[in-house]
This record gives structure tokens, C-alpha cells and sequence, in this order.
């Protein structure tokens, strides 16, 4: 390639992978890749401030701090996840960039500024699971929270067509169709940048990450127990579900 | 945004896009927005050379060319089709910058010095329909092409596990198993970067740009072209099929 034109201070994909650490614990099919394309794809800039909502043992927290620099707040309902999370992002050395906060319900929408942040990150259905109101509670939140030009990732499970009646009801009929999904970002204000279906390969990897988990006698969320996983598992090759990775930007107002 | 952070980057997918001319005509899910996100995730540099597979009527040549300043050789074996993407080129001031060639897969092969590329774009199935030996031979064509840490951008109609009987019947042995697309691709020497099923916009968007053209009266190409078109449009609610794209360096 042409050295003279390339663009040395933009990272590569495989780059950021070879840099950071090997066990990234995402519970959420496409998890690291995903997010670390979709920074790259919407171009977040080092040191952008992020809030990383139901943030788990917060692996994007970690990785969007040692990969960009950023500066990131995660919270969560669930207190052994933050000190998993703490404790790794001393291991990896950005503790001073990653603050981890224990908040429930409506907590985090009195808590967090409007306008405050360049990137929202609601991997593994956070956006629809965390704020009281579901998705379109969890899109309004995350609209407030943005600055203009901001950038929301995030991930949900989402019936790829209209859902069989079986389906409904083993997702309590909760389960968005993959364009209903898409509705309620536009109608909060944002712009889909990119979006993907994990592949069979992603799935394998959230199975991967929670056998190793189970190995080192992690103890799950108790919403993440063994059925949980079970349907995590089975979601993986059932025809009619799918697991959609967005990116998208907040508009002007 | 306040508080001294720095400002969203330019270099963003749907600042690309916004540069780029609307209409794209791409004739596979995910299109151009699948190849200028996997741009940015390669951090493919300005110059860098491409080779476009079977590039069709030239939509992934002309914009790789527009949005990065590539060198772009681009070949098919349909002459209308190039006479079109000749004609796109030159109306996006990319004429100087793209090169496309009458070749089929045969010629294709030797036509190419090794190791001379630093970008192969196979997108619509072109991996698999265009080298003999299917799709091991198009992947092994392009690790030939590619310049070690080369990349590839490629997609394909795939099916999420097995295929059944009545898939083979309908796309032959043409339809690989997701797992098994991803295997042969390591086999010929590539790592995978980054890989997307698309979703059901960019199966709809790809529906648009086909009734554009139909609209539009452009030759479709040769009647196989246009079945596998017919079929690749019709599988988009499908369980048994999905839509592939992938990026992925050549080790």
C-alpha cells in the first residue's frame, strides 16, 4: 500500500484485537467485534465520553477505555458484576478512565446529564431490559443522555419476520420484529448508521464465553441463570430469531 | 460535544456516504453500505490497489475508487455490463482511477500478477460463480492476488446450518453453510476480520435498486445472472437462507 496516503493514527479492526486483552466475557452475540467495528464504522473519536448502560462485568466499558481512550461510565443493577468489572479494568489498566456505578429502575435517568455524552453502549438487549418502559424507554434515555451527533450501540434479540405464535409466546411477547426494532430507534430521534445479524460464529462465541464462565464459578445474574442460557442457546439456530447489532446517530433536534 | 472531547470523526460511514452518489446500484444485500463499513474497519489507505471479481457493472469499483482513492481493475465477462461501469466511472470522475476488463474466471486466473493486491472485492456471490473450482478456487484465487495482510471483501448467499434437500435442489451445490463459507475461507489463508448477516433492509434495498434498474431497462445480464438474481430476491424471508457479507486478511 501506499505509505505516503496511509492514514497511520486510524486503527484497523484486527489491529484493536491484537492490542487488548483475550477474555473479553461479552455476554452478547457479535460482543466485542461488534463494537469495536461500529466504533470504527461511525469513527468515535479518542477520548469521547460514553456511558455503558446494564453494563454487566462491564467488557465494553474496559475495551472502549483501552482501545479509544474513552471515558466511560457503566452501571448496572448487579453489584458482583461491577466488582468483576473494577477489578478488570485494573488488570488492564484503565481504572482511572472506567467508573462503575450501581443504579436501579429510574435511577440513572435523574442521575446522568443530558447531552453528556458521545456514545451510549446497550449491548445484550440493555436498552430494552434496564430502564423501566422497555425499548422505547431505553431509545428516549439514551436520546437524552447524547450529545447532538452522538452515536448509540446497542444489540437486542428480534424476530427476523413477523413471529409464529409459538415464538410469541416463549418470548412472553415481547420480541420486537427486526423492523419494529428499527422503527423505534428512528421515531427517538436517531439515524442508522450500520446494522448486522450475528452470525452462527458469534453465538458460538457467547457459548464459549459462558462455558468459561461457568468453569471459573462465576455467579450470574440471577435473571441469567441456566433457562436463560438454554434459550440464549436455542435463539441460536432457530430460524425465526435473530440478534441485531445497530449502530446509529442521534440527530439534530 | 462539550467538555473538550474531540469531535466525531470525518471519517465516518455515513459521512462516506453522504459523498457518494445516491444512486448505487448494487445488486446484493448489505451493498455499498457493507463495503464502505468494511473500508473503515480495514482501514483500507488512499491508493491502495483493488481487484473487483466479477464487479457486475462496477457500483463496489466506482465508489472504492470515489471514497478512497483506489486504483481499481475491475472484470466480468458480460460486455454490457462493463460498458455501464465505464460509463458511471467517467460521470464520477473516477475514469482515470478504474480499469475495467472483458475477462472470464479462466483468463481471470493467470491474467494477474501475485501478491499485487491490496484490497479483492468478490461481493454478490462472486467468490463462488466466477473462478473454476467454485468457491475453495475463488478464495484461492484471491489469497493469490492479495499482498500478505491483503484483505478481502466478499459476500454470499449462505445457509445459517445445514442445507435441506429442497434448498439443494433449488441453488444446487452453490449454497454453502455459513460455518462451512467461514472454513474454507481460513483454509485459503484468510483470517476473518469481521462478518454480517444482513437484515431485512438491506435485502429491501437491494429490491429497490433491481426494480430500478428493470425500471430503467438495463440489460440484466445472461439468463443464469438473472435467475440467480431471482433467487437471491426472493430468499429474503427464507429460514433456510442468509445473506453473508465478510470481510477478512490474508494471513
Amino acid at each position: 500500500m501506499e505509505d505516503e496516503h496511509a492514514l497511520v493514527d486510524v486503527p484497523s479492526l484486527d489491529g484493536l484485537f491484537g492490542s487488548l486483552s483475550p477474555d473479553p466475557f461479552y455476554l452478547s452475540p457479535g460482543g466485542r467485534r461488534f463494537l469495536l467495528a461500529a466504533s470504527l464504522i461511525a469513527g468515535v473519536p479518542r477520548g469521547a465520553r460514553v456511558l455503558d448502560v446494564g453494563c454487566g462485568f462491564g467488557p465494553a466499558a474496559v475495551d472502549l477505555a483501552e482501545a479509544f481512550a474513552c471515558r466511560v461510565t457503566g452501571f448496572d443493577n448487579y453489584a458482583p458484576y461491577l466488582s468483576v468489572g473494577r477489578s478488570t479494568a485494573i488488570e488492564r489498566g484503565v481504572d482511572r478512565l472506567v467508573a462503575f456505578r450501581q443504579m436501579t429502575e429510574r435511577e440513572p435517568l435523574s442521575e446522568f446529564r443530558h447531552g453528556a455524552y458521545d456514545v451510549i453502549l446497550g449491548l445484550g438487549g440493555a436498552l430494552s431490559e434496564t430502564i423501566p418502559g422497555g425499548l422505547e424507554a431505553g431509545f428516549a434515555a439514551s436520546a437524552a443522555w447524547l450529545s447532538v451527533g452522538g452515536v448509540v450501540i446497542c444489540g437486542d434479540l428480534v424476530a427476523a419476520a413477523t413471529p409464529s405464535e409459538l415464538v410469541e409466546a416463549v418470548y412472553d411477547g415481547k420480541l420486537r420484529t427486526e423492523a419494529a426494532y428499527l422503527d423505534v430507534l428512528e421515531e427517538f430521534g436517531f439515524d442508522l448508521i450500520f446494522a448486522a445479524r450475528a452470525t452462527r460464529a458469534d453465538w458460538a462465541e457467547l457459548r464459549r464465553i459462558m462455558a468459561l464462565l461457568r468453569d471459573r464459578g462465576v455467579a450470574l445474574r440471577p435473571s441469567e441463570n441456566a433457562d436463560w442460557e438454554r434459550i440464549a442457546t436455542a435463539a441460536a439456530v432457530h430460524p425465526e430469531v435473530a440478534f441485531l447489532n445497530v449502530v446509529a446517530r442521534r440527530r439534530a433536534e | 460535544m462539550d467538555d473538550g472531547a474531540p469531535g466525531l470523526s470525518d471519517r465516518s460511514l455515513e459521512g462516506i456516504m453522504g459523498r457518494l452518489a445516491p444512486e448505487a446500484y448494487y445488486q446484493s444485500p448489505g451493498g455499498r453500505r457493507f463495503l464502505i463499513a468494511a473500508a473503515l474497519i480495514a482501514n483500507v489507505p488512499r491508493g491502495a490497489r483493488v481487484l473487483d471479481v466479477e464487479c457486475g457493472i462496477g457500483p463496489a469499483a466506482v465508489d472504492i475508487a470515489e471514497a478512497f482513492g483506489c486504483k481499481v481493475v475491475a472484470f466480468d465477462n458480460y460486455a454490457p455490463y462493463l460498458a455501464f461501469g465505464r460509463q458511471n466511472a467517467a460521470g464520477r470522475g473516477v475514469g482515470k482511477q478504474v480499469s475495467f476488463r472483458p475477462l472470464d474466471g479462466i483468463a481471470a486466473v493467470t491474467a494477474f500478477e501475485a501478491g499485487s493486491f491490496d484490497l479483492v472485492l468478490g461481493l454478490g456471490g462472486a467468490m463462488s460463480d466466477t473462478i473454476p473450482g467454485g468457491l475453495r478456487g475463488g478464495f484461492g484465487a484471491a489469497a493469490a492476488w492479495s499482498k500478505p495482510g491483503g484483505y478481502l471483501i466478499c459476500g454470499e448467499l449462505v445457509t445459517p446450518g445445514t442445507p435441506s434437500e429442497l434448498m439443494r435442489v433449488v441453488f444446487g451445490e452453490s449454497l454453502h453453510g455459513e460455518a462451512e463459507f467461514l472454513a474454507t475461507l481460513n483454509e485459503a489463508g484468510f483470517d476473518l476480520a469481521f462478518a454480517a448477516r444482513a437484515t431485512g433492509s438491506d435485502w429491501d434495498e437491494m429490491r429497490a435498486t433491481m426494480n430500478l434498474l428493470r425500471d430503467r431497462s438495463l440489460d440484466l445480464g445472461p439468463p443464469e445472472e438473472r435467475q440467480r438474481q431471482r433467487l437471491t430476491e426472493a430468499a429474503r424471508n427464507h429460514p433456510e437462507v442468509a445473506y453473508l457479507n465478510v470481510l477478512a486478511r490474508k494471513r
